[in-house]
């Protein structure tokens, strides 16, 4: 792809989101969210990125943090300073490169990140796709007013039991009665 | 006049200073913290598991060899064409075959793989600084630790 068609972030600029290329994105200056695209992601020296990341190639010659997903292969170019889960078909570190973090790669390690960033997709749908109790429908019901019997039943029981803490009081007052007149006898 | 010996540079397991051994040495004391290495280079050629493994020199595993251990410190580098499972993977450099898998939690200063290769959900520490950060927590870690077995 000649260089004319890369998306460039260029050093002075920030993005905060979510971004989807077609082709071939440098990133030279800082991404913080979700980055995707069938194609390349340069992650250029100066660049930082702290996303996930998820594309056909990914090269890393700058500082990385979050999640790197790389369909084809992921290269850890000598300036690279990586923090991130990787799951890669393919992986090149270069000498100097640093990474940090979990890691799978082989073709199976890609199919289950696959999976699983699938599912984290999904969840996130599943509450808002299901149907909320609609505001109208309790509106419209009729509002029936308690009945006065079960007032009374619930309330008549309250009013002749006395506390729990009187009755223990008094119990307790009564035995210290008891304890006092048997000393006097006693 | 006299023939000079051959002579190599290895690095201690111990303190991470490197020294340098006769060609054919295979344990010797280290000058910088004087406790014992094994600087030979071990070949893994068939299905092997061991506790811990310690050497200043080489370990290969070769294809269709699988080693289980609990330790790994090669300070000279590790070679990986079979299957590599172990708790803690230290070295200088790991390099995986073809049909090379590792697992475990790995400590190396480069890391270079060849197309097929496999690393299954390990955490791995790669960079410049690592190894020697490695060993002297597993110093810290373990004071009274075993023995270690040295195996091939």
């Amino acid at each position: 792809m000649p260089d004319s068609q890369i998306t460039i972030i260029a050093s002075d600029a920030r993005f905060n989101g979510e971004m989807h290329f077609e082709g071939t994105a440098r990133i030279m200056g800082a991404c913080e969210g979700s980055i995707s695209t069938p194609g390349t992601i340069e992650i250029a020296k100066g660049g930082r990125c702290n996303a996930r990341v998820d594309a056909q190639r990914i090269m890393v010659d700058g500082h990385a943090e979050g999640e790197l997903i790389g369909r084809e292969r992921i290269e850890l170019l000598p300036n690279a300073h990586v923090r991130a889960d990787i799951a890669a078909g393919n992986l090149i570190v270069q000498d100097g490169a640093s990474f940090v973090g979990h890691c799978s790669v082989g073709p199976d390690a890609v199919a289950k990140a696959g999976a699983s960033s699938q599912q984290r997709r999904t969840a996130p749908e599943t509450p808002s796709s299901r149907p909320e109790p609609q505001p109208e429908a309790i509106e419209t019901r009729p509002v029936r007013p308690a009945s006065p019997s079960v007032k009374v039943e619930a309330a008549a029981p309250a009013q002749h039991t006395p506390p729990k803490a009187d009755l223990q009081s008094d119990w307790m007052r009564l035995a210290q009665g008891a304890t006092d007149t048997q000393k006097r006898t006693g | 006049m006299a023939r000079q010996p051959a002579l190599r540079t290895v690095r201690c397991y111990h303190c991470s200073k490197e020294f340098e051994v006769g060609a054919k040495a295979i344990t010797v004391s280290c000058p910088h913290c004087y406790q014992r290495v094994a600087i030979e280079d071990m070949v893994v050629r068939s299905s092997h598991s061991g506790g811990k493994v310690q050497t200043c020199g080489k370990i290969t595993i070769a294809e269709r060899a699988r080693f289980t251990a609990m330790s790994v410190q090669a300070s000279g580098g590790l070679e990986i064409n079979g299957v590599l499972n172990a708790s803690q993977i230290s070295t200088d450099r790991i390099h995986l075959g073809p049909g090379g898998r590792i697992r475990g939690v790995c400590r190396a200063r480069s890391l270079t793989m060849a197309q097929g290769a496999q690393i299954e959900n390990s955490y791995f520490e790669i960079g410049a600084d690592r190894p020697e950060t490695a060993t002297a927590k597993d110093q810290t870690e373990k004071p009274g630790q075993e023995p270690p077995l040295h195996a091939a």
